[in-house]
């Protein structure tokens, strides 16, 4: 990561939350862009991230899609999957292995971390190996 | 006997006048005449020196103003009132910009109240939406 604040994209169909949850990542230190469809998410992945926040139900798709396309076309960006469902049974899913698996609801802390680590450009986590 | 000529002359003038004027009164309005002219001469003389002695004096001061202005001790003085007066507009503008310092100052302390209070807000609200875990702390910056 090369630029002086990481940047994160939000793919989330409530855009109360997903606009909330961009200024809170901006107030940690990150740029965020928001995305309600998942079209509109796959289309922006031309633009270097650092961080996917992904919501898996969307209104036009399931959002494996976008993690499929970050594991076929080799983009080098952490996904999160952040979802009200439980998706430990997704085989699928897990296949393409998001850097990590949030239930909402979502502790205000968990997330903070999550900006933390996406600052620290994952330093912690890939010397853990994880 | 032969008189030089100008006391012929005289008496010549003497002559004629009392030929011509023998009357007193005709005397005394040449004489009122005489002192009439002599005044008005010697006034418009005077006035005339001093019209020239003005004149010489501005002129004489539009050289001294002159000279001055070339120098060395003129430009000196011009130089140190232009670098005063840059002084304090330096200071003017220093002040001006404190107080617009200021000013921003206290709009941004209002406005990252304002910013707190609704990102305090919106979490609530997104806490009933059921996206994030009730929290006793608000969520400040890290």
């Amino acid at each position: 990561m090369n630029r002086e604040r990481p940047r994160v994209m939000i793919v989330e169909d409530d855009e109360f939350a997903a606009a909330v949850i961009a200024r809170l990542f901006e107030r940690w230190g990150c740029d965020s862009l928001t995305y309600g469809t998942l079209a509109r998410a796959i289309i922006s992945l031309d633009i270097p991230f650092d961080l996917i926040i992904l919501d898996v139900r969307l209104p036009d798709g399931d959002g494996v899609g976008l993690l499929r396309a970050v594991h076929d076309l080799g983009i080098d960006v952490k996904v999160v999957i952040w979802s009200a469902y439980s998706n430990k049974d997704r085989h699928d899913l897990m296949e393409l292995k998001p850097y990590l698996m949030l239930a909402k609801p979502t502790s205000l802390d968990a997330l903070e971390a999550l900006a933390s680590e996406v600052r620290r450009g994952f330093v912690t986590k890939a010397s853990d190996g994880s | 006997m032969v008189r030089p000529w100008p006391s012929n002359c005289v008496a010549v003038a003497i002559g004629a006048l009392g030929m011509t004027m023998p009357d007193p009164e005709h005397i005394v309005m040449l004489l009122g005449a005489t002192g009439l002219g002599v005044g008005i001469g010697v006034g418009a003389g005077y006035a005339a020196f001093l019209s020239r002695t003005s004149a010489a004096k501005i002129q004489a001061y539009k050289l001294w103003d002159e000279a001055h202005r070339q120098s060395t001790q003129y430009k000196l003085e011009l130089a140190v009132r232009q670098h005063q007066e840059a002084m304090d507009q330096i200071d003017q503008n220093a002040r001006l910009l404190q107080k617009l310092r200021d000013e921003l100052e206290e709009e941004r302390s209002k406005s990252d109240k304002l910013e707190a209070d609704l990102v305090a807000f919106a979490t609530r609200v997104l806490t009933d939406k059921g996206f994030l875990e009730p929290r006793k702390q608000e969520p400040h910056e890290s």
